[in-house]
């Protein structure tokens, strides 16, 4: 003899979703606000998801937690994805990791210095340099 | 131009995802290359073709020959070193997963494939994820390819085309068998495991999708994709708010579903998953909690998505009872993602439950283990058996008069409050038999499955464990005469401690002065003025402290039917170096009565091949452990809670049959680990670790023993052996026997490990455990020379309180 359990299901219908909140290219990338500097970070594969900066340093973001307190993407430009990463008034010497988790690209710790370097950085995925002016994403003819 | 001084390698993935890939140089170089993980050179760029690295070099150097290796620490793409003449050039191209270097750039994605070549095969290979770093394809049978060498790799990446990786395997002259396995060379992992075969007499061509062993002759459609990934359990369901999938398949636009259906008939379509219900899934850009990293370490890099925060308990206790899928629909409603989940996480954060599961016997239970339920409680009348199932869709308690009864004598239903399913039953079924039977989604199965299986907490068993007993271990009848009064040998210090390992039936299967009958078993322990007991006590006399006893609990090599048991013909007649004793050996090994043991089935109950009379297992374990202490002699247990003798649907699984999937440890794509031997346990899991401290409480309680022997103890956490000494300092405050000296605690062999695709893996301290410290509770005697008291001892950074060791 079975007892069997009732349950009640809730059918939800697909159709009232709408997709995730992912952030949109922006159209003309906001200016850098004070206190920041902003790290351009660029993917082949396009997909910024779970990618986030930690700081450390001299920096204002938390340091405390490598996972737990990343700066996460700021927005989309046509370079690729940017992080605003906030900096101390008289920095000389941010360390900059992207990281997804544990995959840290390319994975030694970078460094800036703003006072002498400006506010402004772009770094290709793979590569170990954080270059001052923007450099070429995909180049039609090899340099 | 490349820069004066330099050599440009590009290097294309199909995945497009260079992170952390890099190039390690050697010979003709003049960058860095002291440390294969660290010094490297990085992306300098990237073109159409993909990516490229600029490398110092000095064609001076080593003939002017450049080395390098691709990589990205722990995956070399595709594995074996490559080479460039520098002299001849300085450019060259690598294809993810192929081993050439290509002088010219090759295609990287053919729309129309080259013609295969004569003598060859070509095998088409799909993974989802796009990245080919190391997987090759290793061949046997009717091939000219390397057979020698299954790591080598022989056979790497030839091209891409749009289905995915292809690989072109040499035949010989008219062949008709070609064997393969797809494999990981860097991390040994096959895809997914059992040798594959394509008859060559009639197909040149063969296509596998990841995580499929079916060779296909034609290409798969999108529809067979989706279907064979569908039931990988790749998908992580951690807690109440939280679904995890590996990262690269969260893309922006898709919609995310987590799907369920109690009827386990999900079924994919091109714009969906169809049967059952969905709840809608949203990324969650933050990441996991604190808290779940700590819990899941090895999901680091997985994608977060939430469920919608008004999820009521009932609707996620409800999901949990089925098929349960993850999927993600594109923004053109097409279906992009589909996996079957693990759901051990969530199961243990809705359903985790501390008190007393099995056989409760009302008198005793207000002074037994500390139960925070106060749920599924009998109202003091007779007796409470209760399983923890939180997946089963329905549960009855079967009871038999006789252990050889098939039809039940009463079925009693039992009834659930937060995944506990309890059943009240009268006292006259003292000492009978029951079983559980319960309805419950099997994923192995892909079905609702009714399993009819003992009791995970078992004290007492019927023959070969075919059904659970109802026994009371506070009945005077399963205690010798004696026992309540009974105590162990005193222990002053931890650096007394000897110990002698012995098999319960070497130690008297062969002493003429043992009674025939007791030889072999656990009376022969309690036998006076035996040779075996009188030169144990000799020893004790001289000296040692504990005997160690190999497995004890109940255990499936051994039939517990001793008329079952076949013995070798007498072997004296043949010659000394003959063959035929180890062939009359190897007739009956399967069959006769000796096994170590290290194959556990119920943990909590006592082997019964080791007994007399099976019947009286408890009876005459405790008999032994008398006999012991009487001896001088304080008895340690062998315990193996690192595997499971089975899984699944198998006749010695039992926790899988209650809770499929839980208690055994999955890897990353589902399939089951086995690196201690056999399916090892994930005592990560709540439920599993409680098991594991239970079962030494019960036996440190019920059977008085002083120490344990932790078999494979880097599979278990420094956590468990927290929980375990806690629950013992626990008990040891309820009940001040007198007799409390601590329990001794130590590790067994550390296993080296191969691979790093074990889902625990991040999770193992083993360097917590590892052999030069097998005695764990032992403080450091050269810092610590046996002063008294120790006031902490230090292990990897975790202390422990005194009296942690004896």
């Amino acid at each position: 003899m079975y007892r069997r359990a009732v349950f009640t299901f809730f059918a939800l219908s697909c159709l009232l979703l709408t997709a995730a909140p992912i952030l949109l290219n922006a159209q003309t990338p906001p200016p850098i606000p004070a206190g920041h500097v902003r790290i351009h970070y660029f993917r082949p594969d396009s997909n910024y998801l779970s990618w986030t900066v930690y700081a450390f340093g001299d920096t204002t973001e938390d340091t405390s937690n490598f996972n737990g307190g990343p700066v996460q993407v700021t927005g989309r430009d046509s370079f690729g994805a940017f992080f605003d990463v906030g900096v101390s008034s008289t920095a000389q010497n941010v360390g900059i990791i992207i990281h997804n988790g544990n995959t840290k690209d390319p994975g030694p710790n970078e460094f800036i210095n703003p006072a002498t370097q400006g506010n402004e950085y772009w770094q290709l995925s793979g590569s170990n340099i954080l270059h001052t002016t923007q450099p070429p994403t995909i180049q039609q003819t090899d340099p | 131009m490349i820069p004066a001084g330099k050599a440009r390698i590009h290097y294309h993935r199909p995945d497009n995802d260079y992170a952390n890939w890099n190039l390690f140089p050697f010979f003709a170089t003049t960058d860095p290359n002291s440390d294969f993980c660290n010094t490297n050179d990085f992306v300098a760029g990237y073109d159409t073709y993909g990516a490229y690295f600029d490398v110092g070099v000095d064609p001076t150097k080593f003939n002017g020959q450049l080395g390098f290796i691709i990589h990205n620490c722990n995956i070399k793409d595709p594995g074996p070193d490559m080479h460039l003449q520098l002299t001849l050039n300085l450019e060259a191209w690598v294809l993810s997963g192929s081993a050439t270097v290509f002088l010219s750039q090759p295609q990287t994605e053919f729309t129309t494939e080259p013609p295969i070549p004569a003598n060859k095969a070509r095998i088409h290979y799909f993974r989802p994820d796009a990245n080919y770093a190391s997987w090759t394809v290793y061949a046997f049978g009717d091939t000219t390819e390397d057979t020698g060498n299954f790591n080598g790799g022989p056979v790497f990446v030839t091209g891409y085309d749009t289905y995915g990786a292809f690989y072109d395997v040499g035949l010989t002259a008219n062949p008709h068998d070609l064997g393969f396995i797809v494999h990981n060379i860097s991390t040994g992992t096959k895809d997914p495991g059992p040798d594959m075969h394509l008859n060559v007499a009639l197909f040149k061509e063969a296509w596998v999708i990841s995580g499929d062993s079916q060779v296909l002759s034609t290409q798969p459609t999108a529809a067979q994709l989706l279907d064979a990934v569908f039931f990988k359990q790749q998908a992580f369901w951690i807690d109440r708010t939280t679904v995890a999938i590996q990262g690269q398949f969260l893309q922006s636009g898709f919609s995310y579903f987590r799907n369920y259906d109690p009827n386990a008939n999900l079924q994919l379509t091109a714009t969906g998953v169809t049967g059952g219900s969905s709840i809608p899934l949203t990324p969650f850009a933050s990441g996991f909690s604190s808290d779940e990293q700590a819990r899941f370490p090895q999901l680091s890099g997985y994608a977060v998505l939430h469920l919608p925060a008004n999820t009521s308990t009932s609707l996620l206790a409800a999901a949990l009872k089925g098929q349960v899928a993850v999927s993600s629909i594109a923004s053109d409603g097409s279906l992009k993602y589909v996996r079957s989940v693990q759901t051990a996480g969530v199961l243990d954060d809705l359903f985790f439950f501390p008190g007393k599961l099995g056989v409760i016997f009302q008198d005793n239970e207000q002074e037994d283990w500390s139960d925070a339920s106060t749920a599924n409680t009998c109202d003091g009348n007779g007796i409470l058996v209760r399983v923890w199932a939180p997946a089963a869709q329905s549960l009855n308690l079967q009871l038999f008069d006789q252990a050889s009864d098939t039809t039940p004598g009463q079925t009693s239903a039992m009834h659930e409050n937060n995944g506990v399913w309890s059943a009240c039953i009268d006292d006259i079924w003292t000492n009978k038999y029951y079983l559980y039977d319960l309805r419950v989604y099997v994923p192995s199965q892909r079905a609702i499955v009714e399993n009819l299986v003992t009791d995970p907490y078992s004290v007492d068993l019927a023959l070969n464990g075919v059904k659970s007993r109802l026994t009371d271990l506070n009945d005077r009848d399963t205690q010798p005469r004696g026992w309540e009064e009974s105590r162990s040998p005193s222990l002053a210090n931890v650096n007394d401690l000897s110990i002698y390992e012995l098999h319960i039936r070497d130690f008297s299967a062969n002493d003429p002065t043992v009674p025939s009958a007791h030889r072999g078993t656990y009376l022969a322990f309690a036998d006076r003025g035996t040779n075996g007991t009188k030169h144990l006590k000799a020893l004790a006399e001289a000296g040692l402290k504990a005997v160690h006893l190999l497995p004890s609990f109940h255990f499936a090599s051994i039939n517990e039917d001793k008329t079952t048991w076949q013995t070798t013909p007498d072997l004296s007649g043949f010659p000394p170096d003959g063959t035929q004793q180890q062939a009359a050996v190897a007739a009956i090994q399967n069959n006769d009565a000796f096994n170590w043991g290290y194959d556990p089935v119920h943990f909590f109950a006592p082997e019964g091949g080791y007994a007399l009379n099976p019947d009286n297992r408890v009876l005459e374990y405790r008999q032994m452990v008398q006999g012991l202490h009487h001896s001088g002699l304080r008895v340690i247990q062998d315990v193996v809670f690192n595997h499971t003798n089975a899984i699944g649907e198998t006749p010695n699984s039992v926790l899988d049959k209650v809770v499929p999937g839980y208690y055994n440890r999955l890897d990353a794509d589902g399939n089951q680990l086995s690196g201690s031997c056999c399916p090892d346990t994930a005592p990560e899991h709540k439920m599993m670790g409680k098991l594991i401290t239970d079962a030494v409480v019960l036996n440190a309680k019920q059977y008085k023993i002083d120490g344990f022997r932790f078999d494979l103890m880097s599979f278990l956490f420094v956590s468990n052996m927290q929980q375990i000494q806690n629950a013992r300092e626990a008990h040891a405050r309820k009940r001040r026997h007198g007799r409390q000296q601590g329990l001794s605690l130590r590790g067994g062999f550390r296993f080296r490990r191969g691979g790093q695709q074990h889902a625990g893996d991040q999770r193992q301290p083993e360097k917590s455990f590892w052999q030069r410290h097998r005695h764990i509770q032992r403080p450091y005697s050269r810092w610590d020379p046996g002063r008294q008291p120790v006031h902490r001892r230090t292990r990897a950074g975790v202390c422990y309180r005194p009296p942690y060791g004896l």
